[in-house]
């Protein structure tokens, strides 16, 4: 009985650990299975295998900008069946960088992946990664069909050119047009004006401005209005080296701004948790007069969900002016969004063949969705959009060459993490302004130099 | 079968699978973290070796280090408290009382099979306080307006906003635990106590925790491991703002390792935690045990 028994163990013991061993020997074979698929270009005279292309999505799989792309690739694999492009995206922006920073350092780097000029993906160009995109527009003959600034947007300081643009947005404040008629205010022209917009608004029990505090950009958006007016984007090149200081009148009037704005209750109570459609759903119910965001939102403003009072009520005005401007009015926060890189490693000629049908399909596909494409294509009366949208696409036509910079694709990671906790803190009153720019001149000193040589 | 078990041998060959997928995912990435901490490395260049240079500017420097420790032992007691503490409350109210008692059980277990993400948005909206929440409208209701404010974005009180809802979750799971224990208590040591006379104090601190106490133990480093590490609900809900108020170990850890792209940094952190969690284990057992005599 006794040997029976060990018999009986030892089998028990081989059949678990064969099942282990053949469980990770699967495991290994479906993957490189899947590596054989992906990007690897086939051998002619072979039987051409599918070869599946994953776009890593910052956006949302389903963003305008994703669905347009997706359709336009679903087109594409008709004549061409061995191609196929899955996308994989979240919309939660600080989760995807972190989803795609392991990636790439683990090696994975999607064949295409959203990403924005930024001292990240400077360091994936040094080291030969990403396909230079300046290049593959002009061999394409496409480079002009793009807005200038849709091209600049996506630049290196150096001007070259990594990210394809997909997007174009300009960004304004939206404003409620009855709310401001029933007090007898007119759309700001100078941020001394624009605050004493806030302060009436505010006096009479109405919230002046929503934000959404929870993504930060937003807020840091109010940092820049003012060093942007008064220097261009000079001082936000400059402070992120630690050639200038947050202490000078530019990175000061930013930081009072923000420091005023959120001290004196004209951002919503709580909007350091309030997120990006909590604070639009506020603006849109009525409930605050200002309500600062791009023109990629313009169709939610003309969106029959919303009640009658709200939808044929909002208007939009531009970055306020200021005394000793170095910017133009018509020059205000223009983007065209976070640009597509892609994968040097896996950019062949099938590869090459979908940007180019992709790039003919584009604008006129996605303009219908009520966007507004990075291509110089517009949409005329005729085609039956909402009001506000002729509206913005005729503010796109008049405006500036001059665009402000976000500060977010600017810095080094490590102040940048720094500013968007701190951004919240000073709005709350946690910090003097004085404290807040000593904050950020130490954060730059330290972290900067491992970026910027 | 039983002779089978009582082979030692026998034993570990059955241990060993486990040992070994336990190895590949828990030791190893500990001793990997350990290996990054003593790098400089951004994901992208070269590492770069710079001995305790981490370690240092951790003890040494980093004022949001010692921050986030501080507030991670608030936000440990907090949900040692509510998860062990009102859990053994609802377990001593559930053993007394003989109808509902499953409906209760499965009630105050529910929480406890809610994703995180879910919980966050829960516990968001209801702290919100422009468009108002719950909790500030009953306050309003109730003629207490003047407490009511921006939970989340209170510098005072967001850290106890965003602790109570990972205990609040759990409670239930402690619940069971410690309702487990109590039941199996034997009922004849409890006539016996009641018939020399012991009150329901009595039978509770001297004979019911006593009986208890190993499972207690458990509980409360059970509880304890599971806040050090506290992560998903803060940083749902605040993503460790507004400044540094809500920051917790694992979410500046996080956030250094994968926003500031400072991995050895962060991995370093990570090795401090699980010392820490060490410590915290070790503590508490001497702790339970002194009591004892």
């Amino acid at each position: 009985m006794k040997a029976y028994g060990k018999w009986l163990i030892l089998a028990l013991s081989l059949i678990v650990l064969t099942a282990l061993v053949s469980a990770c020997g699967g495991g290994s074979n479906t993957g490189s299975a899947a590596e054989n698929g992906s990007g690897a270009p086939a051998n002619a005279g072979q039987k051409a295998g599918k070869k599946t292309y994953k776009w890593f999505v910052a956006r949302g799989v389903d963003s305008p900008p994703a669905v347009t792309v997706k359709e336009i690739a679903d087109e594409f694999s008709k004549t061409h069946p061995e191609f196929e492009l899955v996308l994989e995206g979240t919309g939660d922006r600080p989760s995807y960088l972190q989803k795609l920073r392991t990636l790439i350092a683990s090696n994975e780097m999607p064949a295409m992946f959203d990403t924005d000029p930024d001292a990240y993906a400077s360091k994936l160009v040094e080291k030969g990664k990403l396909v230079d995109m300046k290049k593959l527009l002009q061999d394409l003959g496409k480079y002009d069909a793009f807005r200038p600034v849709a091209l600049q947007y996506q630049q290196f300081a150096d001007g070259s050119m990594y990210t394809l643009p997909i997007e174009y947005g300009i960004e304004v404040f939206w404003y409620n047009i009855k709310m401001f008629k029933d007090l007898g205010l007119e759309p700001p022209k100078t941020f001394d004006e624009f605050l004493k917009v806030a302060e009436t608004l505010k006096q009479n029990g109405i919230t002046p401005i929503a934000v959404d505090g929870k993504d930060k950009w937003p807020v840091l958006r109010y940092l820049a209005f003012e060093p942007f007016r008064m220097t261009g984007n000079d001082f936000i090149e400059n402070v992120k080296q630690g050639k200038a200081s947050f202490k000078d009148p530019a990175g000061m009037a930013g930081i009072k701004l923000v420091h005023e704005l959120g001290t004196k209750g004209y951002f919503q109570q709580g909007f350091s948790s309030t997120d990006y459609t909590a604070a639009r759903d506020l603006f849109l119910a009525g409930k605050t007069g200002i309500y600062y965001m791009g023109s990629w939102e313009t169709m939610n403003f003309a969106n029959d969900k919303l009640s009658a009072e709200i939808k044929d009520n909002i208007g939009f005005f531009r970055l306020p002016m200021m005394d000793g401007a170095k910017t133009a009015e018509n020059d205000y926060f223009i983007n065209s969004g976070i640009g597509v890189a892609f994968n040097q490693d896996t950019f062949d000629d099938t590869m090459k063949e979908f940007v180019k049908f992709l790039l003919e399909k584009y604008p006129e596909a996605y303009t219908k969705k009520g966007q507004f494409s990075p291509f110089n294509y517009s949409l005329d009366q005729a085609q039956g959009m909402p009001e506000v949208f002729y509206k913005i696409q005729d503010e796109i036509a008049k405006s500036g060459s001059v665009f402000a910079v976000p500060w977010d694709t600017r810095l080094d990671p490590a102040t940048n993490e720094l500013l968007g906790n701190e951004l919240n803190a000073l709005a709350l009153g946690a910090h003097t302004p004085d404290d807040f720019a000593d904050l950020m001149d130490q954060a730059i000193k330290e972290n900067a130099p491992k970026y910027f040589k | 079968m039983d002779k089978i078990l009582r082979n030692r041998k026998a034993v570990l060959v059955f241990l060993l699978p486990a040992l070994l997928v336990y190895v590949f995912t828990v030791l190893a990435p500990i001793l990997w973290s350990m290996y990054f901490s003593f790098f400089s490395w951004d994901g992208v260049s070269d590492m770069v070796y710079i001995g305790f240079a981490n370690y240092a500017k951790m003890f040494g420097g980093d004022k949001t280090f010692w921050k986030a420790f501080g507030n991670n032992l608030i936000y440990v007691f907090i949900i040692v408290a509510m998860q062990v503490f009102l859990g053994l409350l609802v377990a001593i109210l559930l053993t007394s009382i003989t109808k509902g008692r499953e409906l209760f059980k499965t009630l105050y277990f529910a929480p406890a099979i809610i994703t995180s993400v879910a919980i966050a948005q829960l516990f968001t909206s209801l702290y919100s306080f422009e468009p108002v929440g719950i909790l500030n409208f009953i306050l309003q209701q109730l003629g207490l307006g003047g407490w009511s404010k921006p939970w989340l974005s209170d510098l005072k009180w967001a850290l106890g906003a965003v602790s109570v809802p990972e205990g609040w979750r759990y409670i239930g799971l402690y619940m069971i635990i410690l309702y487990t224990a109590l039941l199996s208590i034997p009922s004849d040591i409890e006539e016996a106590a009641r018939i020399d006379g012991a009150s329901s104090w009595d039978l509770f601190w001297s004979i019911k925790m006593p009986l208890i106490k190993p499972v207690l133990t458990v509980s409360i480093i059970m509880a304890t491991t599971g806040a050090l590490k506290g992560f998903d609900i803060p940083y749902l809900m605040t993503n460790g703002g507004p400044g540094r108020v809500t920051e917790l170990l694992p979410t500046y850890m996080y956030k250094t390792a994968f926003s500031s792209l400072d991995f050895g940094y962060g991995s370093a952190m990570a090795v401090f935690i699980v010392i820490e969690s060490l410590i915290a284990v070790a503590f508490i057992r001497r702790m339970m045990e002194s009591k004892e005599t």
